[in-house]
């Protein structure tokens, strides 16, 4: 079980990582058609959603 | 081929994310985030394998629902900064005291702080702030905690889809991809008994069917005035005003009428309210921010200002694909765009920004209070954040790979003629298990719309009437009860609470599916 205060710490990196996905997604996906920044922003993404699931 | 073949199995595994949603919210009591994570996740692991869609075109419906998410996200911050520093340097009590001195007829104020205050709060902010303001302000002048918090929360359930600066009227518009020129009034005009019912449930909820007889025509006559400009602000292309002004007119309304023989009086009189000298500010300046805002709003509006200035946008460009299943999604410029004078968030900036300037030449600018404000946002908005995020996340990646439009083909199958009846529930159903009118339409919108096109009726009755349904279903989501529950102090006994909500949003409900029925049967031409 995980503490208050790291659930509280956890709200946090799952904001910057949702912010962190935007952008690798979208460079990845769309503006640099990159299958190495895509890889990078769907497994930043999904850690973002394991932090959000385990936090909220 | 447009998607995978219609099956059982096709069906379940597209229905499989919203199930998840609906499963994990209401019985599992997840929170919107965790859910929302749970959602897109199951969505992503479905629309690769089976709908065909590529890791890549799942990327690209993942960022695409990020934008959908900054756009509606920039609302919610700036609008809860704006009401929590206004709220800071004692605004809000100052507007609420003020409101409750114009009449000391308890039903009247029932009206006025129930259905016409906690509506223009939710105009201005939302999310769950109309219930923690109003509710405690009826208290202050001496009601069961039951019924305030019940009656603030019924009276503002029309005013969700267009409150909040519009956040989930621009959601639909985004998704089912309807110009606001049309959905917009379209919306507005359905809206119109749904606003005069709020006004008499709100009655019946203070003093049953002799208070409802009462206040009738007050209601009817309040309830026509706030219908009418709810329409205008909607057909002017001022959306984000389309709540808060027509609930101040409503109030106004409410006070005068309250003084006339159409408002018999009754022997339960409240005590006068507080003293006006005791204020901590003029009420000019009170509602300065949102006066500013509201002028602001309609001046965007005027051409030659919108011309000025209709290259200032942000918004970014996705490209188009097709699914190895065959299902094409266009490509789209711009998506999403935020611009600087028809997007709330900067005219929210703006607003705020000259008021702090006139609040700093009256010596009454506090910097901790704007940086307290800041820090109370962050905390109220992060849930939300993640939680909108995730949701529309999952609900692109849905609409994007082919799952919406093959579960609205199955719906449509199900439902046939029935299906305007059922539309209401469905955007009820979305704000009762998000707690939100935005989720909800974000949710079910395309859905809907796909449904209503599979079955050859009005899609642009229907994306109204999904909206509407999620506008009073967000009354009786556990969220917003909680939050209605603890503003009173009865937290641990929100089933009474839930108990009087549910019967009046449920009645709204279904006069709204009604509405949309008679509607598609009879004026099937004018609802499409």
């Amino acid at each position: 079980m995980l503490s208050t205060a790291t659930k509280k710490r956890m709200r946090h990196l799952a904001l910057a990582g949702i912010g962190a996905s935007f952008v690798l997604l979208y460079v990845g996906a769309v503006s640099l058609d990159s299958a190495a920044v895509t890889a990078a922003g769907l497994i930043t993404a999904a850690i973002t959603a394991l932090d959000a699931w385990l936090a909220f | 081929m447009n998607g995978p073949e219609l099956t059982v199995l096709t069906w379940l595994l597209a229905a499989a994310p919203v199930a998840l949603l609906v499963v994990t919210i209401l019985w599992r009591k997840w929170s919107a985030p965790r859910a929302g994570a749970a959602a897109w996740v199951l969505a992503m692991a479905i629309a690769l394998p089976a709908f065909g869609a590529s890791s890549q075109q799942g990327s690209i419906a993942s960022a695409k629902g990020l934008s959908l998410a900054l756009f509606v996200l920039t609302i919610v911050w700036t609008s809860v900064y704006m009401f929590n520093l206004v709220d800071r340097l004692r605004g809000i009590s100052v507007i609420g005291r003020t409101m409750a001195r114009l009449t000391d007829d308890r039903l009247a104020q029932a009206l006025l702080v129930g259905w016409g205050f906690s509506s223009f709060i939710q105009g201005v902010t939302g999310f769950g702030v109309p219930v923690a303001v109003a509710a405690p302000l009826l208290i202050m002048l001496g009601f069961n905690p039951v019924k305030a918090a019940a009656i603030a929360l019924v009276g503002h359930g029309w005013a969700v889809t267009f409150g909040s600066m519009g956040s989930s009227y621009y959601t639909i518009q985004l998704v089912t991809g309807y110009p606001g020129n049309v959905i917009g009034p379209h919306m507005a005009a359905l809206f119109a008994p749904i606003v005069v019912a709020s006004g008499i449930a709100v009655a019946a909820l203070h003093g049953g069917w002799a208070d409802v007889r009462r206040s009738l025509p007050t209601v009817v006559v309040a309830g026509a005035v706030m219908a009418a400009l709810q329409f205008t602000m909607a057909w002017l292309g001022a959306p984000q005003i389309a709540s808060s002004v027509p609930a101040l007119a409503g109030m106004v309304v409410i006070a005068l009428l309250a003084r006339t023989p159409l408002f018999p009086r009754h022997g339960d009189l409240a005590a006068p309210a507080g003293d006006a000298e005791a204020s901590p500010m003029p009420f000019w300046l009170a509602i300065l921010p949102y006066a500013l805002l509201i002028t602001l709003s309609v001046l965007s509006q005027i051409s030659p200002i919108k011309d000025a200035v209709k290259n200032l946008q942000f918004g970014l460009d996705y490209p188009g694909f097709t699914t190895s299943e065959g299902f094409s999604v266009a490509a789209a410029a711009n998506y999403a765009p935020i611009k600087l004078l028809n997007h709330p968030a900067p005219l929210i900036i703006i607003s705020l920004a000259v008021s702090a300037l006139v609040l700093a030449r009256m010596g009454r600018w506090k910097r901790a209070a704007a940086w307290e404000a800041a820090k109370l946002t962050y905390a109220q908005c992060l849930s939300t954040t993640l939680g909108v995020s995730l949701m529309v996340m999952m609900a692109v990646v849905m609409a994007d790979s082919g799952m919406t439009v093959l579960l609205a083909r199955g719906i449509a199958n199900a439902s046939g003629p029935l299906f305007p009846l059922v539309s209401p529930f469905i955007g009820l159903l979305g704000s009762f298990m998000s707690g939100s009118n935005t989720n909800s339409n974000v949710m079910f919108g395309l859905l809907q719309v796909e449904t209503a096109r599979a079955l050859d009726i009005g899609g642009v009755t229907i994306a109204s009437i999904q909206s509407i349904g999620a506008s009073v279903g967000s009354t009786m989501a556990p969220t917003k009860v909680l939050v209605g529950a603890a503003v009173v102090g009865l937290a641990g006994r929100e089933n009474e609470i839930f108990r009087k909500v549910t019967v009046a949003v449920l009645a709204l409900v279904l006069l709204t599916g009604i509405e949309a029925l008679v509607l598609v049967m009879i004026f099937s031409g004018w609802t499409r």
